[in-house]
């Protein structure tokens, strides 16, 4: 037999039985109806045991700070219909709490029983439920509510379920609903007492908290380093050395630096300060070099954060026996022999080396087709070491008068 | 820019050849060298000034034909002169003296084979010609390019004293290569001498009348 349906709950259906039937009485005895011949001596029962399917489309926040009241818009699609008299239920992660009083809102595609639409939270099952709106077919529907989000970063997920007027589950999301919440700006100042790169510093923080820190909890520093001395780190709080743990990020290469916080009542508006010593600028400049991270933090994640920059300087090159040899005329031709410092970061990776002319400094002669009357600046020289090497290189011109001289 | 370590020599020594010195004297000149990584991000620097090597500019000898070279009388000016692998712009202001006097017109072409450019050759006033170039001086790198100036119809001055005659041609608005000669008229203007004697008789006395005859028109 096909084409029956199953129970719109989970659940046990109602009692059925099967009879056999005779469509006629034999031997010409006319129609009948009705006419049962046998039965199944036992109430046969059908049982829905899977939920119908509530797929999230999407979950739109008002505010995704955290312990920050957020307006959540959810939009799912259910597989399975809402019976009049049944109820949609959010259910909401531990660490979030429903804004009291109970609001629904953004509501689409329900059916209004009375009355406007009312919701109740559940403390038990830490969720929030309609009261007087369902949703008979199958399709999509908007269903919005206020919530507090979590005190700090974790990751928690939302789930949505269904129910008949009796309580039983119709549908239940099977993908939960991931939501993280981002920290508060957190009010610190960092210092280095050195910027230039590949050199030890100290990092000083004085930090203002916005939300209060037990002993347990953390302060942490991301730093972006590719080379570290870690067994080195000491962290100073107060003139003292103070426990620290130093972790680096398999994926990020990123160092954390993490300590309690210094403080035994670390209430809001309480300042701290700190210094992490032996750190070691990176090797070379750019914007994620000069990136740090402040944060503090809970064990299960982040509760306020200030992701900054602290400017690096360069190194100094090392330039002798720098000379033009040739003559001094305008337009001679000369070589330029010098000697320079290699950093250890280039001498182990590879690099490059610019050398910047003023404008009109020096030029190059130009390549001559004389088929077709045209010149081309050269693209390389020839640059060589004392063991008669040749080094790959390209060339800048300015281009703003003529001939363009390098640059 | 050039590779360094890595999959490349690894040398803190290096030579740079084939540059050339710029093609006018500067009034400040540096050198930065800075190290980056193959991705170019900055890791070292270092910026020192090099004025000690700024060029100085040519010195060349100018070549002057006056066919006619009789003082006072008309002659068409050819002046000659090589620009050696060195471009030059904006132009040349040539001047005579003032005993000499521009009555007609000037022009200038040149002799090379790769370098295309159009002068434009007016006289400022009786002394004083302009030279306008248009055209891209680049290729003058390349050649070495006779000029020729040629001023029609001057007036040579009335002495034989050597006159200096002098230019510059300039790059970057600054003088990068100068050139002069010094050139002397070499005929005075003729005189015509008559004379005659009023008395031809053996030991007498006698007046002689010496006649000096020019067509110099302001000789007084």
């Amino acid at each position: 037999m096909s084409g029956l349906i199953n129970p719109q709950s989970i659940g046990t259906s109602s009692s059925f039985i099967f009879l056999l039937q005779l469509p006629s009485l034999p031997n010409a005895g006319g129609s009948c109806s009705s006419c049962n011949i046998a039965a199944t001596s036992n109430n046969l029962l059908a049982k829905s045991t899977v939920p119908g399917n509530i797929i999230t489309l999407s979950m739109n926040s008002s505010n995704t700070a955290i312990s920050q009241e957020n307006n959540i818009t959810i939009y799912t699609q259910l597989m399975a219909p809402i019976p009049q008299g049944g109820m949609y239920q959010i259910t909401l992660p531990s660490g979030v709490q429903p804004a009291l009083p109970i609001n629904c809102m953004n509501i689409y595609a329900f059916t209004l029983t009375s009355g406007s639409p009312s919701c109740s939270y559940n403390s038990t099952s830490n969720s929030i439920y309609t009261n007087n709106f369902y949703f008979s077919g199958i399709g999509n529907v908007v269903f919005g509510v206020t919530v507090i989000n979590p005190a700090d970063t974790r990751q928690v997920s939302y789930t949505f379920q269904t129910f008949d007027s009796a309580g039983n589950m119709i549908g239940n999301s099977a993908q939960p609903t991931a939501f993280m919440a981002l920290p508060l700006l957190l009010n610190a100042n960092p210092t280095k007492n050195i910027t230039q790169v590949s050199t030890n510093y100290k990092l000083t923080v004085t930090l203002t908290l916005g939300v209060a820190l037990t002993q347990s909890d953390f302060v942490k520093v991301i730093l972006p380093q590719e080379s570290y001395k870690t067994t080195d780190i000491v962290c100073i709080s107060g003139g003292i050395n103070v426990p620290c743990t130093t972790t680096i990020d398999a994926v990020t290469n990123n160092l954390t630096v993490s300590l309690a916080p210094p403080c035994s009542q670390c209430k809001p508006g309480a300042t701290l300060t700190f210094a992490i010593d032996n750190l070691v600028n990176p090797s070379f400049i750019n914007g994620y070099s000069q990136s740090l991270i402040i944060q503090t933090a809970h064990p299960q994640g982040i509760v306020e954060q200030l992701a900054t920059n602290i400017a690096l300087s360069l190194a100094t090159v090392t330039v002798n026996n720098y000379t033009r040899n040739g003559l001094s005329i305008v337009g001679s031709a000369y070589t330029m022999p010098f000697t320079y410092s290699i950093p250890p970061y280039i001498a182990a990776n590879g690099g490059l080396l610019s050398l910047n002319f003023v404008p009109y400094d020096s030029y190059i002669k130009v390549n001559y087709n004389a088929s077709q009357s045209s010149y081309t600046y050269p693209a390389s020289l020839s640059v060589t070491d004392s063991s008669g090497n040749s080094y790959s290189n390209s060339i800048l011109y300015d281009t703003t008068s003529s001939p363009n001289s390098v640059t | 820019m050039i590779s360094i370590c890595g999959s490349n020599p690894c040398s803190n020594t290096l030579t740079i050849s084939g540059l050339l010195r710029g093609y006018n004297p500067l009034t400040a000149m540096t050198q930065n060298f800075l190290l980056s990584t193959q991705g170019g991000d900055p890791i070292a620097s270092y910026n020192f000034s090099i004025l000690q090597f700024n060029p100085i500019k040519a010195t060349n000898t100018l070549s002057l034909t006056i066919p006619n070279s009789v003082t006072t009388l008309n002659s068409n000016y050819v002046i000659d002169f090589v620009s050696s692998y060195i471009p030059f712009q904006s132009g040349i202001t040539f001047s005579l003296s003032s005993l000499q006097s521009i009555n007609g017109g000037c022009f200038m072409i040149d002799n090379s084979t790769i370098y295309e450019s159009v002068f434009t050759c007016s006289v400022v006033n009786s002394t004083t010609i302009q030279i306008s170039i248009t055209g891209d001086s680049t290729l003058m790198m390349l050649d070495n390019i006779g000029f020729t100036i040629t001023i029609t119809n001057v007036t040579n001055p009335p002495t034989i004293q050597p006159i200096t005659y002098s230019f510059n041609t300039q790059f970057n608005s600054v003088v990068s290569q100068t050139y002069s000669t010094t050139y002397a008229i070499q005929n005075p203007f003729p005189l015509s001498l008559s004379y005659s004697r009023s008395n031809n008789t053996y030991a007498q006395s006698a007046s002689l009348t010496l006649t000096l005859t020019s067509t110099y028109p302001n000789f007084t």
